[in-house]
């Protein structure tokens, strides 16, 4: 079973290496979508089957804190898992991307299998 | 009190994130004189990111240092680099600089890291130079990157 991504973030040099990870990752990858901010995410996440969210918090026009907020109050979109990278790595600043319904939250400077291993281990995979 | 302006633990971060995550190891150069400082306005790209409203930390980067750190972090080859990669590559570098800064001098999350902007190199002025200014020079690949501290006014 092959699963899309869709990949949320202002730089199209960290959407380019989270996708390169993913594809590295070991999972069936279908789709993968990009948006530059968490406004053309919420379209892109409306418009196409999405199985798991790799998002930044810090983008402009939408923020991804708020982002997650409007997926998470969304009845279709709020069963999307959402992984956190940011280099926002402040205890209170994790903590709420979690409260608000991360599935988890990844610090930059990041290790490719960081993001690896958390894919796998959201999308179900064994031995993740 | 919240010191937002400190250079050692800069220095610490720059080196960390520029071996950790790009592959790039670069060399202190305390007095600025491996490379010639001329050289940072006409072909450096400039970069900066505020913690607060007036805060805020001004890097210079070579565009070829910024094409190595581009290809090592994407993985791709010179053939494959594009303009907006080396762009994007400095805002990211300012991102990911900034952000670890900010927690080991903020902790208790009273700044806000902004989104990183090229600046034109010739709104910067003196008169926003910090009460405690200094400059860091790195050499890498034999190219030079700077960090300045300034207050916008």
């Amino acid at each position: 079973m092959a699963f899309n991504f869709l990949i949320v973030d202002d730089s199209p040099v960290m959407r380019k290496v989270i996708i390169k990870t993913i594809r590295m990752s070991g999972v069936d990858v279908g789709e993968l979508f990009e948006a530059g901010n968490g406004a053309e995410g919420l379209i892109e996440a409306r418009a196409h089957w999405i199985d798991l969210i790799l998002t930044d918090l810090n983008m402009p026009i939408m923020d991804g804190l708020t982002f997650i907020e409007y997926l998470k109050d969304d009845e279709v979109l709020r069963s999307i898992p959402v992984i956190v990278i940011s280099t926002e790595g402040r205890d209170d600043v994790v903590q709420r991307a979690l409260d608000i319904g991360a599935a988890d939250y990844i610090t930059k400077p990041f290790r490719p299998e960081q993001i690896g291993a958390d894919v796998l281990k959201i999308l179900g995979y064994s031995n993740a | 009190m919240l010191n937002l302006n400190n250079k050692e633990i800069i220095i610490t971060v720059i080196d960390e994130i520029m071996t950790d995550m790009f592959f790039i190891f670069p060399d202190l150069d305390d007095d600025g004189k491996k490379v010639s400082i001329g050289e940072i306005s006409r072909n450096s790209i400039h970069v900066g990111i505020h913690f607060n409203t007036d805060f805020y930390l001004h890097f210079t980067i070579d565009p070829q240092l910024l094409s190595e750190m581009a290809m090592n972090f994407m993985g791709i080859t010179q053939d494959e680099l594009m303009q907006e990669h080396i762009e994007s590559m400095a805002c990211e570098t300012a991102n990911i600089i900034g952000g670890n800064y900010l927690v080991r001098v903020d902790p208790n999350a009273t700044c806000n890291l902004s989104i990183p902007e090229i600046l034109d190199p010739n709104s910067i002025t003196e008169s926003d130079n910090t009460d405690e200014h200094w400059t860091i020079y790195f050499v890498a690949e034999g190219r030079l990157m700077t960090i300045s501290p300034y207050n916008r006014k």
